[in-house]
Parts: structure tokens; sequence; C-alpha cells
């Protein structure tokens, strides 16, 4: 198992999951280190006060 | 990838710089526990991967904080902790890596060029693609927990990452920088869902759709209808049921539907605090007239023994029978002290301090709702007054425990009667106080009462009742953005959650086909370490309990097994190994090298013998170094591969002091020369292990040139006689002759402490510079040994 495979499994995992939580398996399969500052950024974003 | 060499300076067992090399095809280091083994193997870990086995595997990791721990306790202040590890590709090309501490922390350098990792070499770095088996590796999977187990063995399978990511997205569900925020919106939506929400449902799980549906239908609005429509339309149909009659209650700004009347209360309250006030002065007056009885009593006796009712101070006859009377008529009905009064000053004080149905949190709640009503004065008068009632509730309910102790003492003919008194003139004081405040308390809730009423005045109950849920449909639409925030981020932690669910169900999956793909190389290594044994792995099981507790699924010759409650700790060990060899071996690609620490414990001869065997078929395509303390299991790998020219061997011993000295006691012609160079200018036992090298690199010149020339010297020939035999067959010369035998002697008498031999740097040089002539003579090109023996060489290696 290589870590092609994490990214085979992610890929796959992707389209299996809400479009809203995806930009995490994007940040994941980008290789960013600071995967929870994109968590935080989609929190800021779901608390914005846009209705 | 091979390794090459490992400098370490400061680091773990060694105090100062210490070079290792590596360039053998098979490298034995034999030592005693605590020597120094694993503090280099400690060194090429932590080196390529900034970790350490011993740390990731710790069951107490708060002991290994930082990397400041790895520092050799007896290093010098000025000399830095730093592991410099070189590599060859399998293109020939040289890599350093070297990490260097830095306070608590590291840096890294990769040839010459600072890096976060070593992947720009083309190495991986997951647990499964690491070379090297650590000592404690093994030992850790057989002891594991089962809730660790997992993690364990996803490491060593490879899945180090997906267990990595999987607990990373766990952390960040509540670890987040908006975590207040967070809390702020989950909390409004929560109260303004609330009468929306069935009772014991969670106003989260409501969908902000459903709501804004229902809303819109209370509103005769359609289904579509947005947020602000329902937020205007309800304010609309709110003005337009109190524009009904005239306008003259119709309210200015939004009416909460919560029942508030702090009235019924402060009645209560009033009318215990008169009670109160009844019966302190009923208590008073007992009080008197018990002294006036007291005092009567005394009268009546004294006027017993007086004659014919003289005045026994003036003489004169004051005392008539009228008066007597009256003084008897006060005695008598004052005998018994109004226990049922004091019962009932007790039951209004219990009356007081008892809290009403409007509390201050119900108050500010109110407030929340009227925020820009002008009623909120009334809102906030009326918490004042309740604060102010508090406070001299507290002091009255003191006072009166004061005072009842007070009762029972003025009971007695010998009581306190001052100290009654004065508690008396307290407790009516705070009495008083506490009526008055009542009476403010009472006041404003009153007011706020009437404010209430004022704004239904005029409305039908079925008015009431419709204002009060185009109320809550207000509320919704006022605060959408808090509902509808609650309810993203609710989704959203929800997708996460579901998203570390499905990952980890992939993990499991990707585990158990890895162990089933694996499990015929674990079976064929397990069976050639533990000869006679089988073992088949089906997959893992992961229980989905809190802890996830993990099992190896296996059979052995049919049955159901398990490998960590059936096997010995030596098949244990043989299993660990097995895996080892069927991932990090075969399945990894980049790595022409194997390292071992202490592979062999717990096993007896025959499980080291197959061990042996083992590292003999990898040997063929790949350097192994294998670092161990048991002397038999070193005395059989010196066995298999002493006769192999690329064997290595050191030992390694400790001195007097806490400094290992690492002796090269095998090796070609290069590493020898190249070891005896490198440590001569050590201390004195390097530099006798360095002269050691010395004799031991004529032997290996003597026999590689031996064996160039296709001579066949026999095997075990002293090395004296072989040198005479080279002579005589021409192949060296009369001087060389001479100085082979001159460095044998030298190395052979200053390796054994010969006293009147001084193994000097100088020494050490001169003889590596003889050897490295000789070996660029006769042993660097081929040809020439072709000339030299006019054409009798066939120019192949030994």
């Amino acid at each position: 198992m290589t870590s092609d495979a994490l990214r085979e499994v992610l890929t796959q995992m992707k389209e299996e999951l809400p479009e809203e939580v995806q930009p995490v398996i994007d940040a994941v399969l980008a290789g960013e280190v600071e995967l929870e500052t994109v968590w935080n950024s989609l929190l800021d974003e779901a608390l914005s006060d846009e209705t | 990838m091979k390794l090459e060499r490992i400098v370490v300076q400061a680091f773990r067992g060694y105090p100062n710089r210490v070079e290792v090399l590596f360039s053998g095809d098979v490298v034995l280091f034999l030592a005693a526990n605590g020597s120094g083994k694993t503090s280099l193997t400690e060194a090429f870990e932590w080196a390529l991967y900034g970790t350490i086995v011993r740390k990731s595997r710790s069951k107490s990791p708060s002991e290994y904080k930082g990397w400041g721990w790895l520092r050799s306790a007896h290093a010098d202040d000025s000399m830095a902790t730093i592991v410099e590890v070189e590599l060859i590709d399998v293109s020939g090309n040289r890599h350093v890596v070297q990490r260097r501490l830095i306070g608590n922390d590291a840096e890294l350098t990769v040839d010459g060029r600072s890096a976060g990792d070593v992947r720009q070499l083309g190495i991986q770095t997951g647990d499964a693609f690491r070379p090297f088996l650590g000592q404690c590796e093994i030992q850790a999977l057989i002891d594991s927990e089962q809730q660790d187990r997992w993690q364990q063995l996803s490491a060593i399978l490879g899945f180090g990452e997906f267990s990595e990511l999987r607990l990373r997205l766990q952390r960040m569900r509540t670890d987040t920088d908006h975590q207040a925020r967070v809390q702020a919106v989950r909390e409004t939506a929560t109260r303004v869902i609330h009468p929306l929400a069935a009772q014991g449902e969670d106003p989260l799980s409501v969908d902000p759709e459903v709501l804004r549906e229902r809303a819109a239908t209370h509103l005769a609005l359609s289904a579509d209808a947005s947020w602000a429509t329902i937020r205007s339309e309800s304010e609309i149909q709110i003005n337009s049921i109190y524009s009904r009659d005239g306008g003259r209650s119709r309210p200015d700004n939004v009416l909460s539907s919560l029942a508030v009347d702090v009235r019924p209360t402060a009645s209560k309250a009033i009318d215990a605090i008169k009670t109160v006030l009844a019966e302190i002065t009923e208590h008073r007056n007992w009080h008197a007239r018990n002294v006036q009885a007291q005092f009567a009593e005394l009268g009546l006796r004294l006027a017993e023994q007086l004659p014919s009712g003289e005045c026994p101070f003036c003489g004169q006859k004051t005392l008539t029978e009228d008066r007597l009377v009256k003084v008897r008529a006060t005695v008598a009905p004052t005998a018994t002290p109004p226990r049922d009064s004091r019962q009932i000053l007790s039951s209004a004080i219990v009356e007081l301090r008892a809290p009403g149905p409007t509390s201050r949190a119900d108050l500010q709640r109110l407030i929340d709702v009227l925020v820009s009503d002008p009623d909120r004065q009334l809102l906030n008068d009326a918490i004042t007054a309740l604060d102010s009632l508090e406070d001299a509730r507290t002091v009255l309910i003191g006072l009166h425990e004061g005072f009842q102790a007070a009762t029972e003492i003025a009971r007695l003919p010998t009581g306190d009667a001052d100290a009654l008194t004065n508690l008396g003139s307290q407790l009516t004081d705070a009495v008083e106080r506490t009526g008055e405040r009542y009476q403010r308390a009472s006041a404003s809730g009153e007011l706020v009462r009437e404010a209430l009423a004022r704004r239904f005045a005029g409305l039908t109950p079925d008015e009431q009742k419709r204002v009060a849920g185009l109320q809550v449909a207000k509320s919704l639409g006022d605060n959408a953005p808090a509902v509808l925030a609650a309810w993203r981020v609710r989704t959203l932690q929800g997708h996460l959650a579901e998203t570390t669910r499905r990952l980890e169900e992939l993990e499991k999956r990707e585990m158990s086909k890895a162990l089933q793909v694996l499990s015929a190389d674990i079976a064929r290594y397990y069976e050639e370490l533990s000869p006679g044994h089988h073992i088949t792995i089906k997959g893992v099981t992961v229980r989905d309990s809190r802890y996830r507790q993990a099992a190896l699924e296996a059979t052995s010759y049919g049955r159901v097994v398990n490998p960590v409650t059936t096997f010995s700790e030596a098949e244990g060990n043989c299993l660990g190994l097995s895996l080892y060899f069927s991932q990090r071996v075969d399945r990894n690609p980049e790595w022409q090298m194997i390292l071992l620490d202490d592979p062999v414990q717990s096993m007896d001869e025959g499980h080291e013998q197959g061990l042996v065997n083992l590292l003999a078929r990898v040997s063929r395509n790949r350097q192994v170094i294998v670092m161990t303390h048991d002397r038999r299991f070193g005395e059989a790998v010196d066995a298999q591969f002493a006769a192999l020219p690329g064997y290595v061997r050191y030992n390694i011993n400790h001195g007097s002091g806490p400094e290992p000295h690492i002796e090269l006691a095998a090796g070609r012609l290069d590493e020898l020369l190249t070891y005896a160079e490198s440590n001569a200018v050590g201390d004195r036992t390097l530099r006798e292990s360095c002269a050691g090298a010395i004799r031991k690199a004529v032997e290996r010149f003597s026999r590689d040139l031996s064996s160039r020339a296709g001579s066949g010297l026999q095997k075990g020939l002293k090395v004296e006689t072989m040198v005479d035999r080279l002579h005589e067959r021409r192949l060296i010369d009369d001087l060389e002759v001479g100085t082979l035998h001159r460095l044998r002697r030298f190395g052979s008498r200053a390796a054994h402490e010969d006293p009147d031999v001084n193994a000097s740097e100088a020494a050490i040089r001169t003889s590596v510079k003889a050897l490295r002539e000789l070996q660029g003579k006769y042993l660097a090109v081929a040809p020439k040994l072709e000339i030299l023996q006019g054409g009798a060489g066939d120019g192949k290696t030994g």
C-alpha cells in the first residue's frame, strides 16, 4: 500500500461525499499540511450571516 | 538506496563524534546490551524520518516531549547534537541527510539544503516503507492492547497515513478556531426553535427548511416564501391584529409569548412579611408581659409578707385589694410563652426564602425578546428590584435564626432580655426593609404585567394565541441567520463524521486486502523462520466500539487461532519478522537494504538459524545490516558470511567511561583502510583497534591478490605464510614482501597493547598509505596482474 493508495481511496471517496466537505479531501489530495485551516475556513463560511 | 555511513555526535549513547561505515554487503554489529547498537538504528530513523519508534510506540509518550531527550547525557555543552546519514542510490549517487537538534526541535538538510522531509530522494516516509525493523516494534505489537493494535497493524502494513488522517478528522470536529461562534449560534438557534420542537426532540435536528415552510404556512404564505418575507409578513400580521381596536393597544414592538407575572409571588411574599411582622410584635409583647408577670409575681410574694398593705418603702397603705387583683391578673395569663406564634413566624420566614416562579433569568430572557421595546426599562427595574430583594432576604434569614435562639434564652427567668430586644429590633427593621423591597418588586412586576396586558388588551383569546404564534414565526425570521448557520455547521460536522467513518471503513477494507495479499508471503516467511509451523493470516477485524479493538484473523493448520493469545514470544517474533519481510522488504523497491535491530529476542537456535538462512537469501540482492547482542546468533551470522568479500563485522565495547568503542572486526580492504584512516585521531583504545584493522587489511590484501591471480591459496593459511607464497610466485616483489611483513607485525603488536609498539596516528596513517599503494598497484586494474604474471591471470575477482 502506498501513498498513491490513500490518494486513490480518497478520490473514490470524494465522489460519494457531499460537496460541502469535498474541500477537505481536496486539501489532503493536494498534500496541504494545514488541513485544519481548510476546515476552519469551511466553518467560517458556514457561520457567515448570509441567508 | 543503500546505507554507506552514519555519523553521530552527542546523540543518545554517543557523547562525542563517531563515524561508522556501513559500506559492506552484510554488516554485523555484535555488542552487549546498552553498548550503542540501538542508538545507531535510532540515528538512522531520526535522520531520515524525524521519528523514533521508541517514542511513537511508547505507552507513556509524555516522557518523550520534543526531541531534547535524544541528546547524550554525557555530551559536552559545546557539542551540538547531529546525525548524518550517507546513502547511495541505484545510480551510484551519494546523498547526505543531516538532522540537527535545535533546542527541543530539529532541523533537516538533504544534500546540504534545508528540507521538510526526505521524499525528494524518492523515499516514501510511511511506516510500511522504512527499511529497518526497530528493536521494540515487534514487541510493541505483541504486547499491544486491543485498542492499540489496529493503530500498530495499520502502521506496519502501510496504512499509517490513513490512521493519521482519520485521527486528524476526528479532532477537527470539536477542536476548531470557531468553537465560541459555533456555541453562540447553537444557543440562539435552540432558543428560537425550541417552541416548535416536539418534546424530547433536539431543536437543532429540525431542518430549517421545515421550519421555514411551517412559518410560511402559519402566515398563509406560499411554501417557498423567503425568510425575509416571513420576517416582514409576521410583523405585518401582528400589527394588523392590534390595529383592530383602533390602535389603542397596538404594541410598538415585539411582544413575547412568555407569560411573566411577578405579582402573585410578590403578593404572597408581602402576606408572609405581614405575618412575620405581626409575630415579631407578638413575641416582643409576650416578652414584655412575661417580664411584667415575673415582676408582679415577686411583688405579690412581697405583699404577702407585708402587714396591712403598707408600702415597705414609705409605710403608707398603697397596696389596696383592687391593685393586688390587677397585679394577680398580670401574672396568670402570661405564664406560657406563645409557642404556636413562633412556629407561624418560622413558616413565614420559610415562605420568604422560597424563590418565586418569576426568576431573574425569566425576566432577562424577556428582555432579550423585547430588545428595543420601551418596556425594557420596566423589566430592568423589575430585575433590580428582585436583586435588591434577594439581598434583603439573606439578611432577614440570618436575623431570624438569631432571633429564634434568643427567644429560647429569653423564656428563662435568667434569660438575656436585652439580647432578645436587640435582635428583635434588628429583625423588625430587616423585615420592614424586606417588605419595602417586596413592595418595589411587586410594583415593578405589576407594571410589567400591566404593560403585557395592555398589549393584549382588546384581543380575543384566539387573537392572543394567534399573536403568540406569529411572534414565534417572527422570532425565527429575525434569527434566521443563526438558525441557518447552526444547521450548516451541524451538516458540515455530520459530513465530516461521515467522511471519518467512510475512511475508517476503507482503511479496514484495504488492510484486510493487504493482509490477504501478504498472507502467502507471511506464511512462507513464517515457515522459513519457524520450520514445522504454519500460519495463514486472513485479515483484521476491528470492533465498532469506542476503543476500536482489533484482532488478527488467522488459522493454523486449518484451525482458527488468535496469534496474540496462542503464540509464544518467539513465535510472535517470527510473525512480526514475517510481516516485516513481506511488506518492508519485498514491497519496498526504493531500498536495497534492510536493517534489523536485535531481531532474535526469545528465539532458540533453530529459529536463529532460520533467520540466518533467510538473511543469506536476502543478501543476494540487498545490503543486510544486523545488530545483535546475542553472541550465538552473531557467531551464526559470522559463520555464514565470513567468507563473503563484502562482509563487515563490528564489535562495540564499553570502556571505563560512557563512550562506546566500535571496533572493525572484519571487512573488505577498503573498509578496513577507511576505518583505520578515519579513526587514527581517536584515543588509545580506538588507535589500537585501527592497528588491528591494519593487520586484517594485510590479510585481506593477500587473500584478494591471491584470488585475483587465481592462485587459490589454501583457506586458513597463516598470513605470513600467505605473504611468502605470494612472493614465491612473483606476485609481489622483494621490497613489498618486507613491507607486508612489517605492517602485519605492527598491526598485530600494536593491537595487542605491546608497550614497545606505539599505535600512533602517524604510524597508522603511514601504514594505510603503504597498503593503499599496494592496493592501487595490484588490485585496482586487472590487466596489471596479467602483465606481471605474463598473462596467467584470468582477471576474475574472488
